[in-house]
């Protein structure tokens, strides 16, 4: 059996039912020991926390279990060999649960009367899963980094003419949780949206790319923090290409009802639709006066949980991945924010900085802001300082990442 | 009920004419070659002049009965394996010539999973709410998937509001097969309910997308166009009686 560069997720509800995800990227299904089993009942009775175990496969090649148990019987299992995991497992494990309980819900995951038909329900968030799945892999290849925490904006350029028609519709179809999505990014959102928890606006955005095959989707979701046990209403529909709004609803409005408001509310704007998505609009705006040497930067408000990219040049997805890996490895999972807020740290981290041959990154931590800048090699260490603390305010000052929290 | 009819009133080589294939041409990106997503705001630009109709159908199944991915199939997208969560609608564009009319049919597709219209019971009445036809979809692999259709035809045939059209499609055709469905089993059902079986049959690699849905489409776009002229026949036949 090969595990090269794979993760399988496996679901244990009790010690005779497990559920396993097989990833769609893997083509095989791990088979269990009767004893391995066993062991799983075992860390179900006695562990409550993420448990790490490393054994070496047949082939000397080094597996990684990692368990973590849910609600006191709901085990959550991935296997790999990716060292990635290894960091970042708990907040895998944490997310694929709470994916779980979007699709059917708290009570359904907590009492299970009929196995079968709970797997049979689970089914449709294997896609969800796959994508969180990939998201490990992306860190290990270094491309199309899925940041679990963290949602991405478009900067705000007609953000105003936009934000207006989406308060407008919001009003139409009678809905407080409203956005408009371009490929699993927010253009635009309502104050409830934002006020929804990172991990619950991250999946509702995946839902959104995982059901984009179809004009108009209507998917019963329970919220995982704000709303476990009651079901909503997530009506997505598509503008234009890969344009979608999206709402949480009640009862009301009809999907017939849904199109038709959006119809008639996002028919004047859709030149701006257009533009937007013809042109993704992620280059530094020339009034920000940008420096030389400048290649990219992101920014992030951590509080709200959302990011935006930006970079001095068109085809900027490489630099984008780089500064990406920058944020995740080298100020997430080194927990500076944490350090940095807390009030009793008297040894506060707020910059940290990389280098290489081609390009120097700096990160700089504002409350409740996190900037990384990409700059060339040439630029020195103290300019990449300097020049990060103007971007930073140039950038609060521009508004171009205020998206009307 | 109605009878499907083969299609004798849609023109059904059209598309392989020049105004045929220009008009479907609008229709697929240049640059993919594959058919273009229209959102809500969009719609096809077929510069010429055309009459638009719309109609809702409701694909129905039993649970892994490639509902999915036979509106997939029939909507030129990417084929997708997924279990349907909710509702989900696709509106296919499908150009037709109908005597010296071009007609644009905007075919709604609505389907759901088979759980989450037992779980939640708004589903399957927002499904069947103003349907113009229901589309029950087996595979000719599994000989209880026609048997479950008889019953589920029978099922909706006993709502008294009842007006959908029935349309009935094998997936997984393959003719010197040996297929679970018989022909016999076939010519049964067609006599029991006076309907056609459209059937799609497996994916040849080398075959167009087009040749492979249109007799499909084409015979769904008849079927509800005759529907429609006939319910306009009645109207007028009824006003002029009772003016009489």
């Amino acid at each position: 059996m090969s595990f090269a560069m794979r993760s399988i997720l496996i679901v244990a509800l009790q010690m005779s039912n497990i559920i396993i995800f097989n990833s769609q990227p893997i083509q095989y299904i791990v088979f269990f020991s009767f004893s391995f089993i066993t062991s799983l009942d075992i860390f179900n009775l006695n562990c409550k926390n993420l448990v790490r175990i490393f054994k070496m496969n047949s082939q000397n090649l080094l597996i990684l279990y990692l368990f973590k148990v849910f609600r006191n019987h709901i085990i959550l299992l991935i296997t790999t060999n990716l060292t990635t995991v290894l960091s970042n497992g708990e907040s895998i494990l944490n997310c694929i649960f709470d994916a779980m309980v979007l699709t059917v819900g708290i009570d359904e995951l907590t009492n299970v009367k009929h196995v079968d038909r709970l797997k049979k329900e689970i089914r449709p968030c294997y896609l969800l899963v796959d994508e969180i799945l990939k998201s490990v892999e992306c860190l290990e290849n270094q491309s199309n980094l899925y940041l679990l925490s963290l949602t991405e904006v478009i900067p705000n350029i007609s953000n105003n003419i936009l934000q207006e028609k989406l308060y407008e519709w919001s009003e139409s179809i009678s809905s407080l949780f409203c956005c408009l999505i371009m490929k699993n990014k927010i253009v635009v959102a309502s104050s409830a949206w934002w006020d929804l928890t990172a991990i619950e606006k991250n999946l509702l955005s995946l839902l959104v790319a995982v059901n984009s095959n179809c004009t108009t989707a209507d998917i019963p979701v329970f919220l995982p923090i704000k709303s476990p046990k009651i079901a909503f209403r997530f009506i997505s529909c598509c503008l234009i290409s890969d344009i979608w709004v999206s709402a949480l609803c009640g009862p009301t409005p009809s999907i017939i009802e849904f199109e038709n408001s959006a119809a008639i509310c996002w028919s004047p704007v859709i030149e701006y639709l257009k533009e937007i998505s013809f042109s993704v609009p992620q280059i530094i705006p020339e009034n920000m006066n940008i420096q030389n040497g400048i290649t990219g930067l992101m920014v992030i408000d951590y509080r709200i949980g959302k990011y935006v990219l930006l970079g001095s040049i068109v085809n900027n997805k490489v630099y984008f991945e780089i500064l990406k890996i920058f944020y995740y490895q080298n100020i997430k999972e080194n927990n500076l924010i944490l350090i940095f807020v807390d009030k009793h740290n008297n040894h506060k981290v707020n910059e940290t900085y990389w280098y290489s041959e081609n390009y120097k990154l700096y990160g700089l931590i504002s409350d409740p802001h996190i900037l990384c800048l990409m700059t060339s090699s040439v630029v020195p260490t103290s300019s990449a300082r300097l020049i990060s603390k103007d971007m930073l305010t140039s950038i609060i000052n521009n508004k171009l990442f205020v998206c009307r929290k | 009920m109605q009878r499907s009819v083969s299609t004798t009133v849609i023109q059904p080589n059209w598309l392989n004419t020049v105004e045929g294939d220009s008009v479907l041409k609008r229709l697929f990106d240049p640059v993919t070659s594959k058919r273009i997503e229209f959102g809500i705001l969009e719609k096809p630009d077929l510069q010429i002049n055309y009459e638009e109709v719309s109609y809702k159908l409701f694909f129905i199944g039993k649970s892994g009965a490639d509902k999915t991915r036979i509106v997939a199939e029939l909507a030129g997208r990417t084929v997708s394996h997924q279990d349907s969560h909710g509702i989900h609608k696709i509106n296919i564009y499908w150009p037709t010539k109908i005597w010296d009319k071009i007609i644009l049919f905007r075919l709604q597709c609505w389907e759901a999973g088979d759980s989450g219209i037992k779980k939640f019971s708004h589903i399957l009445p927002a499904c069947l709410d103003k349907a113009d036809a229901l589309v029950f979809i087996f595979s000719f692999e599994d000989n209880n998937s026609l048997i479950e259709i008889s019953q589920n035809i029978l099922k909706f045939k006993a709502k008294e509001t009842s007006q959908y059209a029935i349309i009935v499609i094998g997936t997984r055709y393959s003719i010197g097969k040996n297929l679970a469905i018989s022909f016999n089993d076939i010519k049964e059902f067609e006599n029991k309910w006076h309907l056609n079986i459209l059937k799609l049959p497996a994916v040849v690699d080398s075959q167009h997308e087009i040749t492979r849905v249109s007799p499909i489409l084409n015979s769904i776009c008849e079927l509800l166009w005759v529907r429609d002229q006939e319910y306009i026949l009645k109207q007028s036949f009824d006003k002029f009686n009772l003016k009489e």
